[in-house]
């Protein structure tokens, strides 16, 4: 209870003297009180009053034609499109407030993460935690930005007369908390100020004070890709709260979904920025995870090419009795996409990192040699019919990604891989627990594409020595080529003649 | 007492290897110099054995709490000295009285009491720096890391920090001074050179 409070302590000094800090720059209050009101007035002076029909997404009936020109006809009599007569200036001044909010939000998460990220480090090495000062600052930032879209909504008013308070509020701080955090993202992210005030007034003008304009949209060809924009809802709740006594579909929960993919991407960064000193441990959790995406980068465009190209070639089918025996059971599928998540995992249990780095020239060796044989052997068979379970449905994303007619199937990759993965990580928990755990998985991973028809029974029974066989050669000719008293990082340079950790 | 050991520290940015092995030993109640010149590795092998910098390869021992003074002057822009002061006192977890008591010690130390209520903007580069240490210096620490104290600092507050860091030596403390200036050395207990991203025995 006395820590918690301790706690709370530190983080309300912490947002209190951050607030001064960022406000008593006299160019950001100034900035705070004029810009909206400034947005307003060039509205007031360059727009006509006039009545425009615009289309509001969000209140848009989302229906599929039934193909029959009649139904589809007489749906459309009765079906919302999203039309709606407005006056202009009002439009207008709506819109651009909410530009003006998000662009303000952005400059100001921005100043409160860029300049000052030295400072709050040397603070998290004094004794606050990162999350404490992250708090801080989001604390800092909720509460301007809602000042911010009372304030603009209270100088709109007199114009407007908005219809739904409530949601003009709400769409403004969406707007302003969503750019709000893409500027601390910003401000974690780019070097010099220049750039980042560059780059935050280009994502604000674009997306918010331009594209987001309903005038605009109405007559975009692609109204999709400008929904999916991080502007579209606050946008869209603020027009029709301000000028419709309308209920939006599903705007809010889209604004929620932006908010949490911004804030945890802003906090992610901004922490990596402020955080101390990791230990070794977690340093080469990390560089080894990124060492993973280029892994399967590589691996899935090498795999992507050689099976295209097997795929043109003359296939044949090896299916056998034994394989038309086994039933055909969609849950299997979780079994079997378990195995993208295996080399997660051994960033978890890995201790000894040399064995991640043989397991990763054993992935080399096995599919350098399996690749030889799909060219030599494409193999295409018939696939099931699938119905609409979500294991079925998955599986049926799985069929539409592989090759056409087929390839890339002796030996499975799929399970040579994971038998790779599995001797690598074999012991480095050091809980016997986890082993049979893995040991478990891998029994699972290994029989799931027979079941789910992703590989016949022979790709299998390959795949297996093949995963075993690439490991035994990948193990000793690490040994020979990395000395004994070398680190992870430099045996990941010397066997694959990367320079940088050598 | 060893109060700082650093053991065949490695650093490389991209190609380039900073530090090749570095190691050194400092105790209480030492004041060490690590002398080198510009762009040696000075300020990257302090901030790893402050433990704001990660080394690639190594170790480092820290027997007590440390206070680390960075050779930018790392504050906030718009906050005043007594605002710093009170915001560090937080992070350090100190009472508001011990807080209060070693801020006003330390700023009639480092003569800075006329200028608590000014904020960083307002002051001369010199008393930001004495901002700078005094906050490295608010907690009270066993190991004092001190990345080139006396930039922009008047003769007068030289000598309050000489006078300072003998005071601090005997309580006891360990005090590591990085300087690219040789002229001092004399004031010091051990100099090491680092030279080559390396610190041999022999250069102590």
């Amino acid at each position: 209870m006395l820590a918690m409070r301790e706690r709370a302590r530190r983080v309300t000094t912490a947002a209190r003297l951050l607030l001064k800090d960022l406000l008593r720059r006299r160019i950001a209050v100034l900035l705070l009180f004029v810009v909206p009101a400034l947005f307003d007035a060039v509205v007031l002076a360059t727009t006509a009053s006039r009545s425009i029909r615009v289309t509001l997404g969000t209140l848009a009936d989302a229906v599929e034609p039934t193909g029959i020109a009649a139904f589809d006809r007489l749906g459309s009599l009765f079906l919302d499109a999203g039309v709606r007569t407005v006056d202009e200036r009002r439009l207008s001044l709506v819109f651009l407030g909410t530009a003006a909010v998000s662009f303000l939000a952005c400059f100001l998460a921005f100043n409160l993460a860029h300049r000052r990220r030295e400072a709050d480090a040397r603070l998290v090495h004094a004794g606050y935690r990162a999350h404490e000062v992250l708090l801080a600052k989001l604390i800092v930032l909720v509460g301007l930005v809602l000042l911010l879209a009372i304030y603009e909504t209270a100088i709109l008013s007199p114009w407007v007369a908005p219809r739904q308070v409530g949601l003009v509020v709400a769409g403004l701080f969406f707007g302003g908390i969503i750019y709000g955090c893409l500027g601390m993202l910003v401000g974690a992210l780019v070097k010099q100020e220049l750039e980042g005030i560059f780059l935050i007034v280009l994502l604000t003008n674009i997306d918010a004070g331009w594209l987001q304009n309903p005038i605009y949209y109405a007559h975009s060809q692609r109204q999709g890709l400008i929904r999916s924009l991080p502007g579209y809802a606050p946008v869209q709740l603020a027009v029709v709260g301000a000028l419709t006594g309308d209920a939006p579909h599903g705007t809010l929960s889209r604004a929620l979904v932006w908010t949490a993919v911004a804030l945890a991407a802003a906090l992610f960064a901004f922490g990596a920025r402020i955080r101390p000193a990791r230990p070794e441990r977690a340093r080469l959790r990390w560089h080894y995870a990124n060492v993973l995406v280029v892994a399967y980068a590589i691996w899935f465009g090498a795999f992507e090419l050689v099976g295209r190209w097997a795929a043109t070639l003359h296939t044949v089918d090896l299916t056998s009795a034994w394989d038309r025996a086994v039933p055909l059971v969609p849950a299997f599928v979780w079994p079997y996409e378990a195995t993208y998540v295996l080399p997660l995992l051994s960033l978890v249990v890995m201790r000894d990192w040399h064995r991640f780095n043989v397991a990763l020239v054993a992935f080399v060796i096995a599919n350098l040699t399996a690749f030889v044989l799909y060219v030599l052997v494409p193999i295409a068979y018939a696939r099931p019919e699938l119905g609409s379970s979500l294991a079925e449905r998955v599986l049926a994303m799985e069929y539409a990604a592989d090759f056409h007619p087929g390839a890339n199937k002796l030996p499975s990759m799929h399970v040579a891989m994971s038998w790779i993965m599995v001797c690598a990580m074999w012991g480095q928990a050091k809980n016997r627990l986890v082993d049979a755990g893995l040991a478990i998985l891998l029994a699972l991973i290994t029989v799931a594409p027979i079941f789910v028809k992703q590989h016949l029974i022979i790709d299998v029974v390959a795949g297996v020595p093949w995963g075993l066989g690439s490991y035994w050669v990948a193990e000793r000719a690490y040994r020979r080529l990395v000395a004994k008293d070398a680190t992870a990082l430099e045996g990941l340079a010397r066997v694959f003649w990367f320079r940088r950790f050598g | 007492m060893t109060a700082l050991l650093a053991e065949d520290v490695h650093k490389s940015y991209g190609r380039r290897h900073v530090l090749r092995g570095a190691s050194f030993e400092a105790n209480a109640g030492q004041l060490v110099a690590i002398l080198g010149e510009n762009g040696s590795g000075k300020s990257t092998l302090l901030r790893i054995l402050a433990g704001t910098g990660e080394l690639d390869r190594g170790r480092v021992e820290r027997s007590g709490r440390i206070g680390y003074c960075p050779q930018e002057q790392v504050l906030y822009p718009y906050l005043t000295i007594d605002e710093h002061l009170e915001l560090f006192a937080r992070a350090y977890g100190l009472s508001r009285d011990v807080a209060k008591k070693r801020g006003d010690a330390l700023a009639a130390r480092f003569d800075f009491a006329a200028r608590r209520r000014d904020v960083v903007e307002e002051l001369s580069g010199g008393t930001r720096q004495k901002l700078n240490l005094a906050i490295a210096l608010l907690h009270d620490p066993a190991i004092v890391l001190l990345d080139e104290p006396y930039a922009g600092l008047d003769i007068e507050s030289y000598r309050a920090f000489v006078a300072w860091a003998e005071d601090a030596k005997r309580d006891g403390k360990c005090i590591v001074v990085i300087t690219h200036l040789a002229l001092d050395r004399d004031r010091f207990d051990v100099v090491f050179n680092l030279r080559d991203g390396r610190i041999r025995a022999g250069d102590a």
